[in-house]
Formats: structure tokens, C-alpha cells, sequence
């Protein structure tokens, strides 16, 4: 049994390809049910985002495994093989292990750190517990990623403080007043750089927006587009006395605002703090503007500064995760490994339960005239025995699974109690009850501690 | 008279929260607060009536004979004013005041009261009264430091934000607006408890027999500290500045507060010498 990823992201694939074989989510859990009929594939999730598709499943050969995965990715998209091939890069074991990880951490992200991915990962798997297409290893597999993935933005800075230049102003001004609702922000310049910072700042809370523009038509149309306010660069020095954010991109090759005009202004504002954030080239405002107390101007480069500096802190953090993801994947194979216990335990309590009932059958037969508080205590005394005999054994077996050897351990253990019809009877059961295991076609004693050995993968 | 005393210290607590509670009203017209004030004060006209009544109906003594008695039926009926007009009419600010001077009036029936009995365990009302004064304004001055280590963040802020370097410690510090936020509504509780505090000072000094100077440097020292945190509310509320400058004049008054409680404190030959 074996872990498999199959699939591309923007590292390896261009977006046209990557378009090509994006998932829909409607069609999402439709993909999972029906890659789960296919030969081979015990368990499977699907992800898929604008910048990765990625089939994780649980295979019992490794081979056989790439190849249905490959087929059902032409079939599903019906596109040749041959034609997506080269762009899949597929993982196994250990790897599609830590790829799992560092997906749901943000760090095989386009923006380091990025944190929507662990909601993405959270979809697609609980799509795929409703399917009914995980099974033991994935229902712990994935929980441990997302759990994992929830830790390392907690614990470290990884998703921390913006890494693009709008939303580092974006977060200035946050910085500057608390919180962006109830602010009036003024947009200076009607352009496309303009555009972009209405939206960005409407989505950030902002309600209250102006644009002022040279030519007040221009102003109009784009404040229309975002249910604001505008007026004539005229009006500015008026519209500055109330306003929190200004936002300037005019294409003007000269300084629009000076120190000289914003100063007399700045008096009347009584020490309200005036965010200035200036994206053009060349800079609209005066950089003598900033010597004035309670304004805070920033340029292109400033922000740009701030997002290096953000994007250094990350990959400190990155670091760190890494560190942290190495025992992750460590905890998880101690997991898989105490897989095959399970069964094995659960063999000797049936076999020894079965052997109290026999004996309470037999007490029974020949002292017929118990009363029936005679027979409960009898009953409870003997499970008791084998409750208190079993307890050591348990623990034991417990500890072998997860040492060094447990293969071989394991089946002396089953030997010396003599169990291998019990354990082999527990593993069909099991598979039954789990459905991913019902492909596995033959059960020998020996395939528990293979399942458990393969798992493991040098 | 135990159960007694502790009616009328409770009366006191409570109508100096509920005074507190106006304060905070009148600075920044919080309907909750106003609410809850409204209801402390009439627990207060409640206790009051109770003891008026008691007085009138059991002891069939009209309180008008003495001087004394005159000033607990004068603060009873300013409370009955103040809930009525609270009720009735929409001017906050009067209430305020009412009660200021409301409450100046029944400590001074509480402690003249005390004295009168001061064999009678009213010498400990007057002592508790000092403590009360001496407690009150040190907490003002506590909520005064907080306010003052808001305003010095808010500068260390604004610093940062202008110099565009210690961005590590840009993220970690507070919003620049939440800190001058939080150094002005610790101001909001410090004044009003310090000017309760300096009214059971005066008070305390009127009974006590102490010798009293009004120009004492301890006595100006506290008015003083009290007008530079009036002046700061004046500054923000009326005059509407905010930001940097005023968290320096903060700065500037807390220097204020350190100068009377350390230096007056050894000039000064009040209270316990």
C-alpha cells in the first residue's frame, strides 16, 4: 500500500495547460467517486485550485497506481495522454507525504505563505469524506495536514503582514487608524492604478470613497462604478480637511500636492492623522510633505521596501516549518506503523472473550442451579482474569508496532498466542468495514505487516 | 450604628460611581453608561428617601432644625432634581454638575454628622474619609500612568511610521488611533476620580480641624494636576485636537502628576505629619 500524488502546479505547468485541467467544483466530487472505481485506487482526494491540480490517493501498487490516475485524468478531461504528461510530476511515499504538508502550510505556494490554500485543502477533503472516498490513512493523513497547517500560522509568522504593495498600504492604514470603516479616502487620478485602489480599499471595509480627477467626467465614470463620490481637482484642498487616505496616481509630470498647500490645511485638521500613499511615477506629492507632523506619506518604493521586508520575515518562517514538517512526517509513519496492530489486537480479546464464554458455558452446564447473581458474579470475575492477563500483552504490542522491528515482533506476538486465523478474520473485517481495503485480493498473514512495511518506503 | 455607618459608606460608593458614570456620559455621550448612572443614582435617591421618611414618619423630626440637618434634605432634594431632569429633559451636562455639587453636599452632611458623633465611633468615618481621599487619587494617578504610557507608544508610533524603518516593531505596537483612543478614555475615568478624591479632601479637611491651608502646596498640586487633565479634556473635546501634539501635552502632564506626588509630598506638611 502506497501513497501516491499525481498532478501540476504553476511550477511545472503553464497556465494553459493548468486551465485545461483544473477540476470545476461542481464536478468535483463526481471526480472522486469516480476515480475511486477505478483498479487500484483504495482512497483519494482531489485538490484542485487556479494553481494546482493534485490527485493524492492511497494505491496498492505503485505502478499500476500512476498509470489509473494518468487514464483517469485523460478520460475525465479528454485530452491525450501524452499531451499532460510531461507536465505531471508525481510524488510517492514520503514525498507526496511532505508535498501534502507543505501545500496545506502555504510554502509550495506562489505567495510564500499564503494562507487560503488550507481552506482549500479543508474543502476537498471534507468533499471527499462526504463521497466516501478517504479511508483510514487519508481520514488521518488529512487531518494532520490541516491541523498542521492551522499550527504553522499560529505558531510562526508564515501568513503574517501583506506581501503585495496594495495590501501593505492596505495594512499601513490599518496600522494608522484601527480599522478602515467610517474612513474617507480620496482617490487622486481616475486611471487604472486609481481602479485598483477602490477596490482594494472597498474590500478592506472603506465605505466612504471620492475621486477627484482633472477632468471631472473621467472622475465620474469611475466613481459611478463603485457607488462613490467625485469632484474637480479644484475642490481638493477642500476634500483633504475631511479626508484619512489619499491615494495619488495622476500621470502629471509635475508635483500635484506641496508642502506649502497641504501644511495650512494639516493646522486645520487638529492633529487628525492624514494617510498619503503616492503610486506614481513621477510622484504626485511633495516628499517634504512627510516633515509635517500627523502625516504619514508613503511612495511606491517605501511599500515596496515594506513587502521585501514581509517577504524576509516569511522565509524565516518557512524555515522554521520545515523543521516543524520533518516531524510531522515522522509522527505519521509511527502512525501508519501501529496500523497493524490494531487487528492483531483485537484478535486476542476475541479470542480470549471466546474462550471465557465457552467456560461460562461449561460452569453452567454443570452447575445448573446457579442463581443469576451467582452467574454475574462468575462472568465478571473471569472476564476480569482475562482483562488483567491481557493488559501487559496489549501494551506490549502497542510499543512492538511502533519499534524498529515490529514486523517481525508482530508475528511472534500472533505466534506465541496463536492467533493468525483471528488476525486474518479482523484484517477482512476491517476491510470491509473501511471499503478502501476491499481491494486488496489476497489476504495471506503475511499482508498485515507487508501493508505496514510498504507503507514505511526507504 | 455598624449597620449604619455601612449604609452610609455604601451610599457614598455608590454615588460616586454613579457620578463617575455621568463624567463618562458628559465626555463621551454613551447612552449605556448614562443608564447605568441613571440607576446607581436612583438606588441612591431610593436610600436617601428611605432615611428622610424613616426620620420624618418614626422620629417625627422634619430634617430643617440644624444646619446639618438642612444639608441631607438640601442633597436629597438635588438628587430628586437630577433624576427628574435626567428623565424629563435631554441636557446631559446639568445633570453632571447637579451631582457634582449633589454629592459635595451629602459627603459634607456624612462627615459633619460624624463629627457631631465622634464619641461615637464618627472619629473612624473621619479617618476612613481621609483614606478614602488619599486612596481615590492615587488610582486617578493610576489610570493617569496608563494614559501617559499610551500617549508615549502613541509617539513612539507616530515615530516609526515617519521614519519607515522598525517596521518589525511597526506591526508589534498598537493602532496609531487606538492608542491616542485609550490614553484619552483612561483621562475620562482619572478626572472624575480624582475630582472626587479632592472633594473628600476638602471635606475631610473641613471636619477634621486639621490645620487646612487652601494654598498649601499639596492642596494647589492636586488642583493643579486636576486642571492639566481638564485642560487635556478641553484641548480633545471642545477644541477638537487629537494626535501627536496633544499626546505630548500628556506626557507634559504626567511630568505634572511625578512633580506634586514626589516633590510636594516632601514640601508639603499634610496629612499624616
Amino acid at each position: 500500500m502506497h501513497i501516491l500524488k499525481v498532478g501540476f502546479n504553476y511550477k511545472t505547468a503553464p497556465v494553459e495547460i493548468r486551465e485545461k485541467l483544473t477540476f470545476s467544483e461542481q464536478t468535483l466530487h463526481e471526480a472522486m467517486v469516480e476515480l475511486k472505481a477505478k483498479k487500484s485506487i483504495l482512497e483519494n482526494v482531489i485538490i484542485s485550485t487556479c494553481n494546482r491540480t493534485e490527485v493524492y490517493a492511497v494505491v496498492d501498487q505503485i505502478h499500476t497506481g500512476r498509470y489509473y490516475i494518468k487514464q483517469f485524468l485523460a478520460d475525465w478531461f479528454e485530452i491525450d495522454k501524452e499531451d499532460f504528461s510531461s507536465y505531471l510530476r508525481i510524488t510517492e511515499d514520503d514525498g507526496a507525504l511532505e508535498h501534502l504538508l507543505r501545500v496545506s502550510t502555504g510554502l509550495d505556494s506562489m505567495v510564500l505563505g499564503e494562507t487560503q490554500i488550507l481552506g482549500q485543502v479543508k474543502e476537498a477533503f471534507l468533499t471527499s469524506q462526504k463521497m466516501n472516498t478517504t479511508g483510514t490513512i487519508f481520514n488521518e493523513l488529512f487531518k494532520q495536514a490541516i491541523t498542521f497547517g492551522k499550527r504553522a500560522q499560529k505558531d510562526t509568522a508564515i501568513g503574517e503582514h501583506a506581501v503585495s504593495v496594495s495590501y501593505a498600504a492596505v495594512e499601513l492604514a490599518k496600522k494608522i487608524f484601527g480599522d478602515l470603516q467610517n474612513k474617507h479616502v480620496v482617490i487622486l487620478g481616475a486611471g487604472k492604478m486609481g481602479e485598483l485602489a477602490v477596490k482594494n480599499l472597498q474590500g478592506s471595509g472603506a465605505t466612504k470613497i471620492t475621486v477627484v480627477n482633472r477632468t471631472h467626467e473621467k472622475a465620474a465614470v469611475l466613481a459611478e462604478k463603485f457607488d462613490a463620490t467625485s469632484t474637480h481637482m479644484d475642490d481638493l484642498q477642500d476634500v483633504l480637511k475631511k479626508a484619512d487616505i489619499l491615494i495619488s496616481s495622476t500621470g502629471s509630470d509635475s508635483v500635484v500636492l506641496t508642502k506649502e498647500i497641504l501644511a495650512p490645511i494639516q493646522k486645520k485638521r487638529k492633529g487628525s492623522p492624514l494617510f498619503l500613499v503616492d503610486i506614481a511615477v513621477p510622484r504626485d506629492l511633495d516628499p517634504k510633505i512627510a516633515e509635517l507632523d500627523n502625516v504619514f506619506l508613503y511612495d511606491i518604493d517605501d511599500l515596496q521596501h515594506i513587502v521585501d521586508e514581509n517577504l524576509r520575515a516569511r522565509k524565516a518562517a518557512a524555515e522554521e516549518i520545515e523543521i516543524m514538517l520533518e516531524a510531522e512526517i515522522v509522527a505519521f509513519k509511527e502512525w501508519v506503523k501501529t496500523l497493524g496492530v490494531v487487528p492483531v489486537i483485537s484478535a486476542l480479546r476475541q479470542k480470549a472473550l471466546s474462550i471465557q464464554s465457552e467456560t461460562m458455558q461449561s460452569i453452567e452446564r454443570k452447575i445448573p442451579d446457579l442463581t443469576a447473581r451467582e452467574r454475574k458474579v462468575i462472568n465478571k470475575h473471569t472476564k476480569s482474569i482475562i482483562n488483567q492477563l491481557l493488559k501487559e500483552p496489549v501494551t506490549q504490542a502497542k510499543e512492538i508496532a511502533a519499534s524498529g522491528r515490529a514486523e517481525e515482533s508482530l508475528e511472534l506476538f500472533v505466534n506465541i498466542f496463536g492467533i493468525e486465523e483471528e488476525v486474518k478474520a479482523e484484517f477482512e473485517k476491517q476491510a470491509i468495514k473501511n471499503d478502501a481495503f476491499t481491494k486488496i485480493e489476497k489476504i495471506n498473514e503475511k499482508v498485515s505487516f507487508q501493508m505496514v512495511e510498504n507503507i514505511k518506503t526507504t | 450604628m455598624i449597620e449604619v455607618k455601612l449604609i452610609v459608606e455604601l451610599l457614598l460608593i455608590i454615588y460616586g460611581l454613579s457620578l463617575v458614570g455621568y463624567f463618562i456620559d458628559f465626555i463621551q455621550h454613551n447612552q449605556k453608561v448614562n443608564k447605568i448612572a441613571f440607576w446607581l443614582l436612583s438606588m441612591v435617591w431610593a436610600i436617601q428617601t428611605f432615611f428622610l421618611l424613616y426620620q420624618v414618619l418614626i422620629e417625627k423630626n422634619f430634617p430643617i432644625i440644624t444646619l446639618n440637618d438642612s444639608l441631607f434634605l438640601y442633597a436629597w432634594v438635588l438628587v430628586t432634581i437630577s433624576l427628574i431632569i435626567n428623565k424629563l429633559l435631554p441636557i446631559n451636562f446639568i445633570v453632571f454638575f447637579m451631582n457634582l455639587f449633589g454629592f459635595f453636599i451629602h459627603l459634607l452632611y456624612v462627615s459633619t454628622t460624624a463629627q457631631q458623633n465622634i464619641h461615637k465611633g464618627g472619629g473612624q468615618l473621619v479617618n476612613e474619609i481621609l483614606a478614602t481621599h488619599i486612596t481615590l487619587a492615587i488610582v486617578s494617578y493610576g489610570f493617569f500612568t496608563v494614559s501617559f504610557l499610551f500617549s508615549l507608544m502613541h509617539i513612539m508610533q507616530h515615530h516609526f511610521l515617519k521614519e519607515k524603518k522598525s517596521f518589525k516593531w511597526i506591526w508589534r505596537f498598537g493602532d496609531l488611533k487606538v492608542l491616542d483612543t485609550y490614553s484619552f478614555r483612561a483621562i475620562t475615568i482619572g478626572v472624575p476620580l480624582l475630582l472626587i478624591g479632592i472633594i473628600f479632601g476638602v471635606v475631610w479637611a473641613h471636619v477634621s480641624n486639621s490645620e487646612f491651608y487652601w494654598f498649601d502646596i499639596k492642596t494647589v498640586g492636586s488642583i493643579l494636576v486636576l486642571v492639566v487633565y481638564i485642560v487635556y479634556l478641553i484641548l480633545r473635546l471642545v477644541s477638537g485636537y487629537q494626535g501627536k501634539a496633544l499626546s505630548i501635552y500628556n506626557t507634559a502632564a504626567f511630568l505634572v502628576l511625578l512633580i506634586n506626588f514626589f516633590l510636594f509630598s516632601l514640601l508639603s506638611n499634610f496629612h499624616f505629619n
